[in-house]
């Protein structure tokens, strides 16, 4: 079960649940064993990717809907929620999050793209593969970025200048 | 701060306002595919990444796709036959029979906006004979067919109905304490599919 190795990889760095990896597989069973009835024709090099994508893509929409319905059975149509965080967590954030958050809401684009996935916990091969940046490029925009960052904080007073030049 | 300070109040800290909307299960699949101007799919990135029902999805499709390269990878490219052969069976199919042309199921590949929500069982339930579902209406749907598959995913029966509920019957001999998957997938007026997710139940 090489699939299910490789994609439990990400499902668990991420912090998916196992049951989302489960779900996938059977899809993409489902999808084999009706791909088989039918008699194979249209299998090429890219078929296992794009019924995989199809497959997790139709797991989204269905949760979505899933999502919808149940907020409509509570109190009738309401917006999709946007944060999790009410008030009570907000007052709870440490000023230093909240400003190191900020910080990153000011880099520039490309930077503060690499710097959040950094930040969130994803590696370097992970950032480069999703922007569908070379190696380098990655490497240059995080490293600015992270200096970016870590200059913003220093002229508010937060962390060392030697951390900084580090 | 070092790397790892940054990490922890970066990760402590919760925006109060998203940039823009919720993206389409389709911009997630740009985003993926590295498709388009760089420029929209860092702002689509901008959002996904600091929101708590897209971030999930986007690491579900991520999975997907190194999944199945993970599989592809191992595949021998010489030919596509093999190469489906050795897919099929890294994912876990078993043995396979190629027989001739038949069309490919149409909606293996197609995406679709609506879906059938499975109201029961739920997944995981253990319940007593008979087996009823239930799932939610769907809009333009002509018909719904039930199908019952093994836990290998062969198919066991297939009924058709127009109600949205079902008892499975006796006929399908469905046996005590094993397991089974069951899916609901509608037809609609322009015959098209839609479908339930794939649920796995056991019997008491
Ligand atoms: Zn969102």
């Amino acid at each position: 079960m090489r699939f299910a190795r490789f994609a439990g990889r990400i499902a668990h760095d991420r912090g998916l649940h196992q049951e989302d990896v489960d779900e996938l597989l059977q899809e993409l069973r489902v999808r084999f064993w009706r791909a088989r009835k039918d008699g194979l024709r249209d299998l090429s090099a890219g078929y296992v990717r794009r019924a995989a994508i199809s497959a997790a893509l139709d797991i989204i929409r269905r949760r979505r809907v899933d999502r919808n319905v149940s907020i409509e059975d509570q109190d009738g149509a309401r917006p999709l929620p946007t944060l999790a965080a009410g008030p009570a967590e907000l007052l709870d954030q440490s000023e230093l999050a909240q400003r190191v958050a900020r910080a990153v809401d000011g880099l520039a684009p490309p930077r503060r793209a690499a710097v959040r996935m950094y930040l969130d916990g994803y590696r370097r091969e992970e950032i480069a593969e999703l922007l569908h940046w070379s190696d380098a490029k990655t490497r240059n925009l995080l490293y600015r970025g992270l200096a970016d960052l870590r200059a913003v904080l220093l002229a508010q007073g937060i962390g060392s200048t030697r951390e900084n030049v580090q | 701060m070092n790397d790892e300070e940054l990490r922890r109040e970066y990760q402590r800290s919760a925006s109060a306002t998203l940039p823009g909307a919720h993206p389409e299960p389709e911009q997630l699949e740009l985003l993926l595919n590295g498709d388009g101007p760089e420029a929209e799919r860092l702002a689509l990135l901008e959002h996904v990444l600091r929101c708590p029902t897209c971030g999930p999805e986007l690491d579900l499709l991520r999975s997907a796709s190194e999944g199945s390269r993970a599989a592809e990878r191992r595949a021998p490219a010489t030919r596509w036959l093999a190469l489906a052969a050795a897919a099929l069976l890294m994912i876990g199919i078993g043995t396979l029979t190629f027989r001739g042309r038949v069309t490919p199921a149409a909606d293996v590949l197609r995406g679709k906006s609506a879906s059938v929500s499975l109201i029961e069982p739920f997944a995981g339930a253990s319940i007593a004979r008979p087996v009823r579902l239930a799932w939610h209406r769907v809009d333009g749907a002509t018909s719904y067919r039930v199908e019952l598959l093994s836990k290998d995913g062969e198919l066991i029966s297939t009924w058709n109905t127009a109600d949205t509920a079902f008892a499975i019957p006796d006929s399908a001999r469905v046996a005590a304490s094993e397991s089974y998957d069951v899916w609901v997938r509608a037809t609609l007026a322009d015959r098209t599919e839609v479908s339930s997710p794939i649920v796995r139940f056991s019997v008491k």
